[in-house]
């Protein structure tokens, strides 16, 4: 244990979860709750808010999820550890998280005392893994890495508007070029992924993550 | 002179006298006489000289012949014209001057005596002669006189003038061929434009009544309403009494729908099962993948004995074909023997080709349509038991604290204790809950008001959001769909309420009256503004869609600030519409 005291925000949409971390929570002295949010953008806000040190994410929720949530809370707050904490076993969710910059990721089967380890090793910059998640970092290194199709970051941009359900008069607008050149990009991007339409360049792109959204 | 004493010889002299005078009388008589027949042989000289000099100057070739046909005069024309001097010709017969053999056989017949006067047409050194021929007689001889009308050009300009005719004529006729070829053309084009306007007119309507179809079977995905569709349209297209589409099930054809025919027929054949194998027709349009026609039933003997179908006299069937394999028939009969045609066959099988399309679509929906039901199923299950996990985590977390809070502060071990009940109580909720969503009857086992209580309970479990519900009237049995309806359009509130609202209570209240049920959710939360809201935004279109099935009303009423309010009301069906369903 340390002098210091850990001050942390709780972001879980599920009020139960809440209930039984902020309980525990209680038990530690050295871990203080500041704020609780049941939604990624009032946790973005709770940061600048509470400053916390440590937030606990939950991956799953309403809006923008945990992923984003982490970018954004590490854009703001790069000293900000987070720990993501899941209910679900999805093999790519791991790596997204840790991208984001997450320090930690917990499933929810944690005990307690595992918890409140994790969150005091994340406090000094220690990374902690599940078990779970080490397991799916493992299998993810031993799988062929995917292809990106060898994708330019400005096709990469106009495929993350197509996702978005963009026509191409939109994404010139947004991208603020010519439709001529939306025009250019898609064409390139559908032979790029080998695909005959927009339609399956979407589902192609959604599947295999090629856009953040 | 004085006669007043005649002498006797004066008598005599007197008769000298007389003598005398009248010799006078007969001088003068004779000079008179002189006179005059110098003047006539003056006149006769003026009148051969002229004579002459028409004779010399004539442009006509003259020349007089006498006995032995010897030439005894010729003017210059003619010397001209026989090449040669006057004086070399004059005495010889005229065969010897004209070269013109082969003419002189018709100058000779022309020239027997007793002919008085003849033409010929003689042809000598490519210059064309008429030849007028007189006979003249004198005291002592007989002659001629030949006259050589240079005609030449006369000819030439005739026999141009005859070209110019003939080749004009030769022009006409050709002209007048090209024509009639022509002519013969365009009536053969006229022909050709009718066929192709009856080929055209006809094909149209059948491409019409193609693209109707499609239109048609594009504008629904429900297998029955499909088959219906194609069956009323086939009318337009392919006239028939009878017609009805069979669907192959393992190698079993089955009336799938059928029209035209009686009632009695009808309800018998529906039920029949044939064994594609066993049935020539069929059999053979399976192999073929071809229809087949049967001109005349009484004739054919492929044509099975149907003692269900005594009336088809002649029948077509294609094959509804789709990714090499036959799905299916379509079959059509007439009561009146050889109406249909090859031309029928190629048509039916387009119309069956179209068919398999829409059929297709219609069970890819269908199929779509259970497996998106699944995947709803299956997705609100995950959750749910996602969400009965974590809650069983929290409460895990709460019991492993416990013992160690009772310890040194009973008063917030009770505390912790309590939560851990409310946690199991939300665990099973949400299990209940859970259990609705993984058995489809589930949801019309219990009743309306059961199901709604067990998913506010959920809600209220997962999401700490607090929620009342209650029913005001009895509520009558209702049909399943409507139950079912009710309760996903109360989860997809619940789930926007929890989700977007930021509420943190809820009231459903469940209204029956008479015959209509009213769902009311209201809840506190921040509310929208429902025109700033995009159309398929928090499921609005997934639940106005099931609201529509079951022909019942949704209203969502919200205002920013003010929370949000969805009512659903639907109106039991009288006896009467019923009946007409």
């Amino acid at each position: 244990m340390t002098d210091e005291t850990i001050r942390l925000l709780i972001v879980d949409d599920h009020a139960m979860v809440r209930m039984g971390m902020t309980a525990i929570l209680d038990e530690f002295d050295d871990l203080e709750l500041v704020a609780e949010a049941s939604n990624g953008e009032d946790a973005v806000q709770y940061c600048d808010l509470y400053q916390p040190d440590v937030v606990l994410m939950d991956l799953m929720l309403p809006g923008i999820d945990g992923i984003e949530s982490t970018r954004r809370i590490l854009e703001r707050h790069p000293h900000i550890r987070v720990i993501a904490i899941t209910s679900l076993e999805q093999d790519d969710l791991v790596s997204r998280a840790l991208k984001a910059g997450a320090i930690g990721y917990l499933m929810k089967n944690v005990s307690v005392n595992e918890l409140a380890r994790a969150i005091r090793s994340a406090h000094t910059g220690s990374p902690t893994l599940a078990p779970e998640a080490a397991q799916a970092l493992i299998e993810a290194a031993k799988r062929p890495p995917q292809p990106t199709y060898d994708l330019t970051p400005r096709e990469v941009e106009v495929l993350a508007l197509m996702v978005e359900g963009m026509t191409n008069p939109e994404i010139a607008d947004r991208l603020v070029i010519s439709r001529h050149t939306v025009r250019a990009h898609v064409s390139n991007i559908l032979s790029k992924l080998s695909v005959s339409s927009r339609v399956e360049a979407v589902a192609l792109a959604i599947e295999q993550h090629l856009v953040t959204h | 002179m004085p006669e007043e004493h005649p002498p006797p010889f004066t008598e005599t002299i007197r008769q000298a006298e007389l003598a005398h005078q009248q010799a006078i009388r007969y001088g003068k008589d004779l000079a008179r006489i002189y006179v005059i027949e110098r003047s006539r042989r003056q006149e006769l000289e003026a009148a051969l000289e002229t004579l002459n000099a028409i004779f010399a100057s004539t442009p006509d070739g003259l020349v007089v012949l006498t006995e032995g046909l010897a030439i005894t005069q010729a003017n210059e024309s003619f010397v001209r014209m026989a090449g040669a001097d006057l004086n070399s010709i004059l005495g010889k017969p005229i065969a010897e001057v004209l070269r013109a053999d082969h003419a002189l056989q018709g100058l000779h017949w022309a020239l027997q005596p007793g002919l008085s006067i003849a033409h010929i047409e003689l042809t000598i050194e490519e210059r064309h002669y008429l030849v007028s021929i007189a006979q003249f007689q004198t005291s002592n001889t007989t002659g001629w006189v030949l006259v050589f009308h240079d005609q030449t050009e006369s000819k030439v300009a005739q026999a141009e003038l005859r070209r110019a005719h003939d080749e004009l004529e030769e022009r006409v006729r050709v002209r007048t061929l090209e024509l009639s070829q022509k002519n013969a053309l365009l009536m053969q084009e006229i022909n050709d434009r009718k066929l192709a306007e009856a080929t055209e007119r006809e094909q149209r309507a059948f491409a019409q009544a193609l693209a109707d179809i499609a239109a048609a079977l594009n504008s629904t995905l429900n297998l029955p309403e499909v088959l219906e569709r194609i069956l009323a349209n086939l009318e337009w297209v392919v006239p028939h009494d009878a017609a009805d589409i069979m669907l192959i099930h393992e190698g079993r054809a089955q009336i799938e729908r059928s029209r035209g025919y009686d009632e009695a027929t009808a309800a018998q054949i529906d039920t029949t099962v044939l064994v594609v194998s066993r049935v020539a027709l069929l059999h053979q349009m399976m192999l073929t993948k071809q229809p087949v026609c049967v001109h005349d039933t009484h004739l054919d003997e492929n044509w099975p004995e149907m003692h269900s179908l005594p009336d088809i006299r002649s029948y077509i069937g294609a094959p509804i074909r789709l990714d090499d394999d036959v799905i299916g028939f379509l079959n059509l009969s007439s009561r009146t023997p050889n109406v249909f045609t090859s031309a029928i066959e190629q048509r039916l099988l387009a119309i069956a080709d179209q068919a398999a399309i829409a059929i297709k679509n219609a069970r890819l929906y269908q199929q779509a349509q259970e497996l998106a039901a699944l995947e709803e199923r299956q997705r609100l299950a995950r959750d749910l038991h996602d969400a009965v996990s974590q809650t069983l985590w929290s409460a895990t977390l709460i019991a492993d604290i416990v013992p160690q809070v009772w310890e040194h502060n009973p008063e917030k071990g009770r505390q912790r204790l309590d939560q851990l009940s409310q946690l199991t109580r939300g665990a099973l909720a949400e299990m209940r809950a859970l259990l609705l969503e993984l058995r489809p009857t589930a949801l019309t086992d219990v009743n309306l008001v059961e199901s709604l209580t067990r998913l506010a309970a959920a809600v209220t479990s997962r999401t700490g959001v607090s929620i009342n519900v209650s029913t005001m009237g009895a509520l009558v049995s209702l049909p399943d769909d409507v139950q079912v309806t009710f309760y996903r359009i109360a989860q997809e509130t619940l789930n926007n309420t929890v989700r977007h609202a930021n509420a943190t209570c809820a009231e459903i209240t469940l209204a029956c009256k008479e015959d209509v049920i009213q769902l009311t959710i209201a809840d506190n939360g921040r509310g929208f503004d429902p025109l700033q809201i995009p159309p398929g935004h928090f499921g609005l279109n997934i639940m106005r869609e099931r609201a529509a099935k079951i022909n019942a009303s949704l209203e969502i009423e919200s205002q920013i600030g003010q929370g949000t309010q969805t009512i659903l009301t639907w109106h039991a069906p009288t006896q009467q519409e019923i009946t007409n369903d």
